[in-house]
């Protein structure tokens, strides 16, 4: 691989973590190019969430080193790397269970930017944010009385309150409607057009083959295939390991 | 729907009504489950399905209204009494004893039945062979679908006569989807009744005997899977009208 140039968003080099003497990713290398929205997609335990783990900083790699737009972050702590522009949502969601909506992303509001670049008016950016993603009416609830769909939206809020320039969702489709899932289509068509970088992590080929420039299958730790997502889902290694049968055109 | 005179119902909900404080959530539901079938609920996000699960499974008081399970009231049993009987819930999300091996979470699933434990246990590994090598890792270092998985096999561990699944596909690859959609039709024909809520709509729908459509806390549709799938209301208002996702 070339090395990391100011063009890309992202670069993983040679990514390898291990658990105790189990192999989670093995000499994973990838680039996610800037306002590009990459999906990653395998088998459960594939390694998918690992991998935004190691590019978050919420895990540090055996071996390999992680570059966004151009640095070297690999050893920076999570809270450095969020700062400088990435933010991720949880497949099980971590909201502060006691604090309401508007708190919980209050918090993305204030705590997730460097003190200079924090905002005057952060209740109206947290309720603008709340707004976006549908939430307006539980604004004041406790998030512990959420649905988990409703939980997975407000991880989506506050991440975004970061102000991220690369985003990685971690199964925001789960518990939606297929209606809902369109409207999760949309909303991510909205965050490209503001200029954001998205990865996402999702089984809703409904969600991740209508919204990708480009799928990524992980299979057991390793990246099995890469390319546009009608390439992708007809390749006989993701059909074995991942989907069990073809999918239909147009799905 | 399909009648089963033969057969006396197994789960029979009257006119049931649930509040979360002062907001009806459910508002007289009536429906009748009869034994060895696979039936589904679906509607929107919030419009009921969880609530009715756990009202009845016996997790929320219930404002009015009865449930009949094997011809007998459950309504104000204790929720030990109500599993014994051999209706077990199974809820949404991955609920695992974080610091208990996957081998442990899955005997607690079998702590009120533990007769033919080692052939249900056979047949958890069988659908998820992918805990079968982690059986002595702690659940809560899993990978969220390992840990869906370990949910779900807790469940079919309790060997209930009638489970009802709460959103059962959630965070599971397409693969596993299918190999667990086959396992409902082997359940069934060992005279398990299964009762699913869900979002994956087409796949739930697919399998169902006889499926309800729930919205704003009342049922407003019945029929069998396929009625109810091929049914114009359902199509917009889970799928939008203007869809271009194909009904398959």
């Amino acid at each position: 691989m070339a090395a990391a140039t100011h063009k890309s968003c992202l670069e993983l080099h040679h990514i390898s973590v291990q658990f105790e003497r189990q192999s989670a990713l093995r000499d994973v290398s990838l680039v996610v190019e800037e306002q590009e929205i990459v999906s990653v997609i395998g088998p459960n335990g594939a390694g998918k969430t690992t991998l935004f783990n190691v590019i978050c900083g919420q895990l540090k790699p055996a071996e390999g080193s992680v570059y966004f737009k151009g640095c070297d972050i690999t050893l920076w702590p999570a809270h450095r790397i969020c700062h400088a522009g990435v933010a991720r949502t949880f497949q099980i969601a971590r909201p502060f269970p006691e604090m309401s909506v508007l708190e919980n992303v209050l918090i993305g509001v204030w705590f997730g930017k460097k003190k200079q670049q924090r905002s005057l008016f952060p209740a109206e950016e947290a309720k603008e944010l709340i707004h976006l993603v549908g939430l307006s009416h539980k604004s004041h609830s406790a998030a512990k009385h959420l649905t988990l769909s409703e939980q997975r939206r407000l991880e989506v809020a506050r991440a975004l309150a970061t102000k991220p320039r690369l985003l990685l969702l971690d199964e925001i489709a789960a518990g939606l409607s297929p209606q809902a899932i369109k409207e999760a289509v949309e909303l991510v068509k909205t965050l490209r057009k503001r200029g954001l970088t998205v990865m996402l992590i999702d089984h809703f080929l409904a969600l991740t083959s209508k919204v990708s420039d480009r799928l990524i299958a992980l299979d057991q730790g390793e990246i099995i295939v890469e390319g546009n997502p009608g390439e992708v889902l007809q390749s006989a290694e993701v059909v074995a390991a991942y989907l069990g049968e073809r999918q239909q055109k147009g799905f | 729907m399909q009648e089963r005179p033969q057969d006396k119902p197994l789960l029979t909900v009257c006119d049931l009504s649930v509040c979360y404080k002062d907001i009806p959530v459910l508002q007289g539901v009536s429906l009748t489950v009869w034994p060895r079938q696979i039936i589904a609920i679906v509607g929107p996000n919030g419009s009921g399905k969880t609530t009715l699960f756990k009202a009845i499974a016996g997790l929320l008081p219930i404002k009015t209204g009865r449930i009949l399970f094997k011809g007998e009231t459950i309504n104000s049993l204790p929720l030990w009494e109500v599993v014994q009987r051999g209706l077990v819930y199974v809820p949404e999300g991955m609920s695992v004893f974080r610091d208990m091996t996957v081998m442990e979470n899955l005997e607690i699933g079998a702590y009120l039945n533990r007769a033919d434990m080692t052939e249900r246990l056979h047949q958890v590994f069988e659908l998820f062979p992918e805990l079968y090598d982690k059986k002595e890792t702690f659940a809560g270092v899993l990978s969220g679908g390992q840990q869906r998985m370990v949910t779900l096999g807790r469940g079919l561990m309790s060997g209930a006569q009638f489970l009802l699944l709460d959103d059962p596909f959630l965070g599971l690859s397409p693969k596993v989807i299918k190999r667990f959609c086959d396992a409902f039709r082997t359940l069934r024909k060992k005279g398990v009744t299964l009762f699913i809520a869900g979002q994956h709509v087409r796949r739930i729908l697919n399998v169902a005997d006889v499926a309800f459509l729930i919205e704003g806390g009342g049922i407003t549709l019945t029929g069998s899977g396929s009625e109810v799938l091929h049914n114009h209301h359902l199509q917009q208002i889970l799928f939008g009208v203007d869809t271009s996702l194909p009904v398959t």
